[in-house]
């Protein structure tokens, strides 16, 4: 089989790909932001004049140079761009610098003279909620509360035959996508700007940009695309208003790129949460009851918070039907680093807890983990977890019947032999929602045109991250209209060029592609092949469209571009809303993703490391669009998490990093991950569903950690509630007999 | 250098680059059999190089254990000892390796120990040419570095050690070294003390896995507390003895 | 107290001449200033990436001198005389090389922006081992970050071009 080529594949082998912060501008400035040095400061004074002499400043600004809005923030615009009073967290900007060199801008951040008078730091959200602390925030402390509750929770743990009370602590995550953020602003002669950094929504990135700047939205000109890596993390706005500002007021071009260590300090990050889950199964094996307590650290300001704790919330039960089920969550403002949205969106916190619940209740009860997630599990037409109707699969229980035949025949290989080593399988399963939920706008669309080139254009407002979003546009259309990948062209990430398709996160590219194309093909083709039988004579309904031109009963006629010759450009575009449940429910999920992961791992007693040596991934998601970007997408996933639960870990103390670049920050080498990753696609869908592929963007990265955990238990007896799993804990947990008296 | 640049700390006003004096950069079997490395030589050189995978396997393994091999063609041992807790110094010691320094008099030697306790050069604008490794190397030579990740990673705890044993399971010789994050390498000796001249038996360990905690000292920081790198420490070792038997 | 990681330091220019790819520069530069930025900014050759700048990524791999090395810890002094090859040195005009056709039939990549390191540090690799085994691809690339692919289509990228 002739493997898939993606089709920015080509320039990023041979490094031609020229990347947002790999541009560069005639009389381009580089610019530099100053943070704070405090996690809580009162700022007394700013002073700038030496900052302002030292030759080649072109411009140093501060709260005084921000026109409108001083504040960003995707729902609320809470984080100031540049503080005046207040700072909240050490990643606060404070002045920003635009200078003729990198060198000499650094160096005028130097000369910026800022008086703070520290305030006391609420480094964990317990802090933060105490009566006395101090306000981060007009309303408080709390940026948002939820909850999910169905049936007598008392009644039902009554009738339990044992109940498991476990709190699980999950920590701050970074990205760590490879490209940190950073590109080029431009000021356009004619008054306009064109921001060239990367952002997964860049009518978003318009539209904030369009609210500091006072400036009318389509002044401004986002180019947002390629992306080194982003997963979820260049979602919010980052260096973008500095080098807006910066640029406006010099007139010359501004690039900003950060270094790893500015980018650890500023950059959003993975929620932080603590969970405590009470849950209480029946002798027969159901679950019956199901408390959980979220406490999430959101950090300094809100970004995409709410929305991520809503997300954890609807995820608590995961795809298990449970008679009663009391959900309360809260999301903290401290004076942490910003937590916001990353891969998974709060659901791979409490898929860890879940999990984790579940092999405990089954022990609990003397029944293996896999019969009771069996007797438990959805089926097809069980409603959602928020009660709400979701689109119905069999995908539950078909990940979990594929993840239970591999966990067999993993159990079944013979053990290790080595007196200082053992060995593990443990298996977990989740259910995970795509899209932004009910009651959030959350708009698609596309444009199909056929140029006077006779290029088949097709445009959406998406980024490419890496995630492969073109090679799937590329497929999807190729396959719905049957013409080949060359008669394509793709236009991405562009707000002069491309309609609005909402943002690129929430595993929703591949699903709305797929939608796009079901709305656009019909008119289309119409209009394409009506003109190809005036210009053939032939009946329009003989005439269909093939690779490179228009076929009469599969023989090819005409080309493309003979098609398009001394004729106007045909454009059909399309407009419309991901899918949502027919139920009102705030924020609830219609289209889920299930994955069922099996883990090997080896533990040696001596160090008590953990080596991860077997990934096995189920993912149901429908059909497989570009294969090599599915396996990519699980196998990357499935590391990334891999990494969340062994190694990584945004410290922090008293508010400030104990981390600041991958020396101490770790994120898996190649050494640290199973050699052979296997990923298996389950791609059938009940025939009357409508809906297409699912992304699966996220899925990959939901129940790793659980597998794992479930595996280091069955190695070494030790039940893991923290991540990442420290080698301390677990041989702590080794009788130390065992090893000085063999 | 440059890793501290990043970090805010300024260059030095001058530079002098030793880099091509190819003297400072070879190895050699000397007169009396013992290994010469010169200070300069890269880690990767190190870890390869025939001479040492036939007299002294054991410092090839752990120079492959040190950053990444593009690192390691530009790294080199001098480098590694004069940063005082790089990972190849717990294996040198156990090897109980010199240093040769070009000082203003002439070249002066002394144990390596000499050095990383102290920290500086024997005496102001010294140059490090020179580790050298006592020959012949014929005992039982242990190294194993654990950190936070497989590889390219800092290390939590490395420990080294070097044994020579009679048919009869008595230690004839003996030097452990340990170190790990910024955890000064050091000689165990008063566990070595507690061994040598000993007839190894399984009662004995438990024993000696208390001594080795307790005199290595080793401190922890936010990544890995000091007890989990001493028990690390007296683990590995323990179990290497052991299995000597 | 660390607020700048860039600091102005006070360096004369001076010539630096090497190879690029195989043609000859001369540059009039700062000897401190580090090889990848002499690379990309001074040379516009923006293929050799940058990421952590402490050499823990591997983003930024060059050859120099025919062996790997992390060109931001390379000092401009230190190109002198040298033969340096970067991501764009290793196809010659229209054809890729087969490493470089590797990662692409076989998904090596996604974001793309670890892949010029990794395919220097498998040119380094293949070069002087053509048939590599796990524990030797893993020594290989142990230097080299990729927070996308989780590696597995990286393997298979260097197990087929071991195979051609």
């Amino acid at each position: 089989m002739k493997k898939n080529i993606r089709p920015d594949g080509k320039a990023k082998v041979t490094g031609k790909m020229k990347y947002l912060t790999d541009l560069s501008f005639p009389h381009m400035l580089y610019g530099k932001i100053l943070r704070s040095p405090y996690p809580h400061a009162r700022i007394l004074s700013i002073s700038t004049d030496e900052a302002q002499r030292l030759p080649g400043v072109q411009a140093v600004i501060t709260h005084k140079d921000v026109p409108a809005l001083n504040g960003f923030g995707i729902v609320t615009p809470d984080q100031p761009v540049l503080c005046k009073d207040i700072v909240r967290y050490v990643g606060d900007a404070v002045a920003a610098v635009a200078a003729d060199s990198i060198e000499i801008a650094a160096r005028a951040l130097e000369l910026i003279g800022i008086q703070y008078e520290p305030l006391p730091v609420l480094d964990c959200p317990e802090k933060a909620l105490e009566e006395t602390a101090p306000l981060l925030h007009p309303d408080g402390n709390v940026l948002h509360r939820a909850g999910f509750q169905k049936g007598d929770i008392e009644k039902e743990f009554s009738q339990c035959a044992k109940i498991v009370e476990e709190t699980y602590q999950v920590p701050r995550q970074l990205h760590a996508y490879m490209e940190t953020e950073g590109g080029v602003i431009v000021p356009e002669k004619n008054g306009s700007l064109t921001v060239y950094v990367g952002t997964q929504h860049g009518f978003k990135d318009q539209f904030q940009l369009a609210r500091i700047l006072g400036m009318p939205a389509e002044r401004i000109r986002i180019v947002s695309s390629p992306m080194g890596g982003s997963f979820g993390g260049k979602d919010e706005l980052n260096i973008q208003p500095y080098g807006a500002l910066l640029a406006l007021k010099t007139g010359k071009p501004v690039k900003i790129h950060q270094t790893r260590q500015e980018s650890m300090r500023s950059s959003i990050k993975r929620h932080p949460m603590k969970i405590t889950m009470k849950t209480g199964i029946d002798r027969e094996g159901r679950l019956r009851a199901h408390q959980t307590r979220i406490v999430a650290d959101t950090g300094a300001y809100a970004t995409l918070g709410p929305a991520i704790l809503d997300f954890a919330v609807e995820h608590a039960a995961g795809p298990y039907m449970i008679q009663a089920v009391d959900t309360k969550g809260i999301s903290v403002f401290t004076n942490n680093g910003v937590s916001g949205e990353f891969r998974g969106f709060g659901g791979n916190q409490v898929t860890f807890a879940l999990e984790g619940q579940i092999d405990r209740l089954a022990e609990a009860i003397g029944m293996d983990g896999i019969a009771v997630r069996r007797l438990n599990i959805r089926s097809k037409q069980d409603p959602g977890p928020l009660g709400q109707r979701i689109v119905e699969t069999d995908g539950a229980l078909d990940v979990l019947e594929s993840a239970a035949a591999v966990y067999a025949e993993k159990k079944r290989l013979p053990l290790k032999q080595d007196t200082w080593k053992r060995t593990g399988v443990g298996m977990a399963v989740t259910m995970h929602g795509g899209g932004l939920g009910f009651g959030r706008l959350d708009p698609a669309g596309g444009r199909l045109s056929f140029k006077e080139d006779g290029k088949i254009e097709i445009a959406f407002g998406f980024e490419e991250a890496g995630q492969g979003i073109l090679a799937v546009i590329e497929a999807i259309t190729a396959g719905q209209l049957g013409c080949a990948k060359e008669d394509i062209s793709i236009i991405i990430g562009d707000t002069s060029l491309v309609p609005s398709s909402g943002s690129t996160t929430a595993s929703r590219g591949t699903s709305m592609v797929w939608h796009s194309l079901q709305r656009l093909k019909k008119p289309f083709l119409q209009k394409l092949l009506a003109r190809a039988a005036r210009k053939t004579g032939i009946e329009e309904k003989r005439l269909s469209v093939g690779p490179g031109g228009i076929q009469v009963n599969g023989e090819y006629k005409l080309s493309f571009q003979e098609l398009a010759a001394g004729e106007e450009p045909i454009v059909v575009a399309a407009q419309f809303d991901f899918p949502v449940s027919p139920d009102p429910i705030d924020s609830a999920h219609f289209l889920y993703t299930y994955s069922g992961v099996v883990a090997q791992v080896e533990a040696d007693l001596l160090t008590g490391r953990i080596r991860v040596t077997g990934l096995h991934q189920t993912t149901a998601a429908g059909p497989v669009v570009n294969e090599m970007g599915y396996i990519g997408q699980i196998e990357g996933g499935g590391v990334m998490a891999l990494g969340y639960t062994l190694m990584e870990d945004v410290t922090m103390t008293e508010g400030h990093y104990a981390v600041e670049n991958f020396d101490s920050y770790l994120i898996p080498g190649i050494v640290d991950v199973p050699f052979n990753l296997q990923v298996r696609a389950i791609e059938s869908l009940p025939a009357e569903d409508h809906y297409g592929p699912r992304g699966v963007g996220e899925i990959g990265t939901v129940a790793v950690a659980p597998a794992i955990a479930s595996a280091i238990y069955d190695a070494v007896g030790l039940r893991v509630s923290r991540l990442p799993v420290k080698p301390e804990a677990l041989l702590q947990s080794i009788e130390r007999s065992v090893l000085y008296e063999s | 250098m440059q890793m501290q640049r990043e970090q805010g700390i300024a260059f030095p006003p001058h530079l002098i680059s030793l880099e091509r004096i190819r003297e400072l950069a070879d190895i050699e079997e000397t007169v009396d059999r013992s290994i010469r490395i010169g200070a300069l030589t890269d880690l990767e050189t190190c870890r390869t190089h025939s001479l040492i995978k036939r007299k002294c396997p054991v410092l090839g393994k752990a120079a492959g254990t040190i950053a990444s091999p593009a690192v390691r063609n530009r790294g080199t041992l001098g480098g590694n000892i004069l940063y005082g807790v790089g990972d190849a110094i717990p294996i040198l010691l156990a090897l109980d390796a010199r240093l040769s320094w070009f000082c203003e008099g002439g070249i002066q030697s002394e144990p390596l120990a000499g050095f990383v306790d102290r920290k500086e050069a024997p005496e102001e604008g010294a140059i490090l040419t020179d580790i050298i490794i006592p020959s012949p190397v014929k005992g039982r030579c242990f190294f194993h570095k654990v950190g936070r990740r497989e590889a390219f990673i800092p290390s939590v705890v490395t420990v080294a050690m070097y044994v020579e044993v009679t048919g009869s399971n008595t230690v004839k010789m003996i030097r452990m070294a340990v170190g790990g994050g910024v955890n000064t390498p050091m000689r165990l000796k008063e566990c070595e003390e507690m061994v040598s001249g000993k007839q190894l038996t399984d009662g004995f360990m438990s024993g000696l896995a208390s001594r080795i905690k307790k005199e290595s000292a080793l401190i922890g920081d936010v990544f890995a507390s000091a007890d989990y790198r001493r028990t690390v420490a007296a683990n590995l070792l323990v179990r290497e003895l052991q299995s000597v038997l | 107290m660390k607020v700048n990681h860039q600091t102005a330091e006070k360096t004369e220019a001076m010539p630096v001449s090497f190879l690029l790819n195989g043609e000859t520069v001369q540059l009039n530069i700062s000897p401190v200033m580090r090889a990848v930025d002499v690379i990309r900014n001074e040379l516009n050759q923006t293929g050799t990436k940058i990421s952590c700048g402490i050499g823990r990524c591997g983003a930024c791999s060059i050859l120099l001198n025919g062996k790997l090395a992390v060109s931001c810890l390379i000092l401009a002094y230190q190109l002198e005389d040298a033969s340096v090859v970067t991501i764009e040195g290793l196809s010659d005009g229209k054809q890729m090389h087969p490493i470089q056709e590797a990662f692409l039939e076989e998904g090596g990549f996604q974001c793309g922006y670890c892949t010029p390191g990794m395919i220097m540090a498998a040119k380094c690799l293949l070069d002087s081992n053509p048939k590599p085994d796990q524990a030797d691809i893993q020594k290989a690339f142990s230097g080299n970050l990729c927070r996308c692919t989780g590696y597995g289509g990286i393997v298979r990228a260097i197990q087929c071009a071991s195979s051609k």
